[in-house]
């Protein structure tokens, strides 16, 4: 009879763990979605009593007619689709080179000494403005866009991969050294790890970058894409298509930044006191 | 397996021009000693350890580790001042990290491991990582780490030296009762005189930069030694004026120089 109780207690307790759980959640997502929705009444209200202009500020009603109409005619997944594949692309080939490259110059002084003057010349120049250069070279098919997203990808992962081996504590070397660690287990079992949270504050940064570029890319050529749609919107003054572009585009990164966030907590365990929120 | 070091000398090139951190010095440590080495900071106590870990090159001179034939033991291990424990790595793959390097079998290294930190009293940390665990705790699983890598000599480098006073007395006499159990060669490098009395068998005190050794002192106490409360209080006050005598007017030039 005792260990019913028990049971039954302990029962209880774990119900009231998982609605406390839902409720702490719940007030997290109303933190989040409470002040936008305020946004969104104030500007509903103010557009309506055409308090301000309907033209460059549509009512949020009308916005969402449009997000609802471009969606069910299959043009928004369409342009979804485009940039989705130029920024991933871009993310990924990007990324990995800088991956690369930024691991080995932390790690290899003379590759560092040879390749730092040129990352510090090419570094500040905004890579938008080498999409001329870029279109001369690879045309003015797809190739160009996802070079010119790659690019964008590949320095923040550069930087942050470098920075993120040459701040390992010179000790762990030594103990790996003492140890007996061949080059190739050091690069296993320090340098990566080593830098993990370097890398994985360099690889939202990328991100970032490469959805930037993928919108000013698609804003200057060609006629799919989410930076296409705006352009187009504008073109044309429709600007209820501009703003469901701008969500839509907003919607992605967020997602993105977020599953980012989670995957770093997952994969660093031990940086919980400087977790890689930015 | 004792250590033979002639005429060592390391001169640091830095941008001030060179600094000689290590004069001609020459020692030799027995087999299964405990020697002790004192002297001011800076005056490269940590850069002699360097050397015979195999960390850097020294500039003049040579050593000797003996090394049991027909084994695969290393033949040192360093026990770092920061303990040097992967932040990424929890206590098991830590300790188990020499075993690790050389190619030892997951389960083997496993067993061997939870031997070893029973023995500190670790066992049921053995899936934590550094940060979760206290700086007493961190330093034992360091020690342990050296231990199980079995080296023909150990080579540790103020390893108590970030501890507050209860910690380190916990573990100066866990150091003791596992050295007693499993003799090494142990060369300890402190600035504490008492601990260097307390723990070792010997002690060889250092000048200032650059580092020579001024004195080679022995230290005739019984062995178990009680850290707690010693026997022969008299002859340890006798020992320690007796060092610091010898200290003192090192360790006042080198806090000047580093004004």
């Amino acid at each position: 009879m005792e260990h019913v109780r028990e049971r039954s207690q302990e029962l209880d307790g774990r119900k009231s763990l998982v609605v406390r759980n839902i409720r702490n959640s719940l007030i997290t997502i109303a933190r989040y979605v409470l002040p936008l929705v305020l946004f969104f009444v104030i500007w509903q209200v103010v557009s309506s009593l055409e308090l301000i202009s309907k033209l460059f500020f549509p009512a949020p009603s009308r916005i969402l007619e449009t997000l609802q109409k471009v969606i069910q005619d299959g043009t928004l997944v369409e342009h979804l689709r485009y940039s989705m594949m130029r920024m991933l692309g871009g993310f990924f080939i990007g990324g990995a080179i800088g991956l690369l490259l930024g691991l080995s110059m932390g790690w290899l002084p003379w590759l560092r000494n040879l390749a730092d003057p040129l990352v510090a010349a090419f570094h500040p120049v905004p890579k938008s403005s080498l999409f001329p250069l870029v279109l001369i070279i690879f045309g003015l098919g797809e190739t160009s866009k996802i070079v010119m997203v790659s690019i964008g990808a590949f320095f923040p992962m550069l930087i942050n991969s470098m920075a993120g081996v040459r701040q390992i504590d010179p000790i762990y070397f030594d103990v790996a050294a003492n140890y007996g660690a061949s080059r190739g287990q050091i690069f296993r079992r320090v340098v990566l790890p080593g830098s993990l949270p370097s890398i994985l504050s360099g690889v939202r940064l990328s991100m970032n970058s490469a959805i930037h570029i993928t919108i000013v890319v698609e804003m200057i050529l060609g006629k799919l894409g989410l930076g296409a749609m705006i352009w187009l919107s504008w073109e044309t003054l429709r600007t209820t298509y501009l703003y469901a572009a701008l969500i839509t585009i907003s919607v992605i990164g967020l997602l993105l930044n977020r599953t980012l966030e989670f995957v770093a907590r997952r994969l660093v365990p031990w940086n919980d006191a400087q977790s890689v929120r930015s | 397996m004792g250590i033979q070091v002639t005429n060592l000398a390391k001169i640091f090139d830095s941008n001030q021009g060179q600094v000689q951190a290590l004069a001609e010095v020459s020692f030799a440590v027995t087999s299964q000693e405990f020697v002790s080495i004192v002297g001011p900071s800076g005056c490269g106590k940590s850069t002699l350890l360097r050397i015979l870990a195999g960390l850097i090159e020294p500039s003049r001179g040579k050593f000797a580790i003996d090394v049991e034939s027909g084994n695969h033991r290393p033949q040192n291990a360093m026990v770092f001042q920061g303990q040097g424990l992967f932040p990424w790595m929890n206590l098991l793959d830590n300790v188990g990290f020499g075993m690790k390097m050389r190619g030892a079998r997951p389960a083997e290294i496993k067993s061997e491991v939870m031997g070893i930190l029973s023995q500190f009293g670790l066992e049921k940390f053995h899936a934590h990582f550094p940060h979760e665990l206290s700086g007493g705790m961190r330093q034992r699983a360091a020690l342990a780490r050296a231990f199980l890598a079995d080296p023909d000599v150990l080579l540790m480098d103020e390893p108590f030296g970030a501890l507050d006073a209860q910690s380190r007395l916990l573990l100066q006499q866990e150091l003791l009762r596992i050295w007693q159990a499993n003799r090494k060669t142990i060369l300890f490098v402190t600035h504490d005189i008492e601990e260097a009395i307390l723990l070792s068998d010997r002690i060889i005190i250092m000048s200032g930069r650059p580092g020579r050794i001024i004195e080679d002192i022995n230290i005739p106490l019984k062995r178990p030694r009680n850290l707690v409360e010693p026997e022969e209080h008299e002859l340890i006050g006798e020992l320690k004026g007796k060092i610091w005598n010898m200290l003192e007017s090192e360790v006042k030039s080198s806090m000047e120089e580093s004004l």
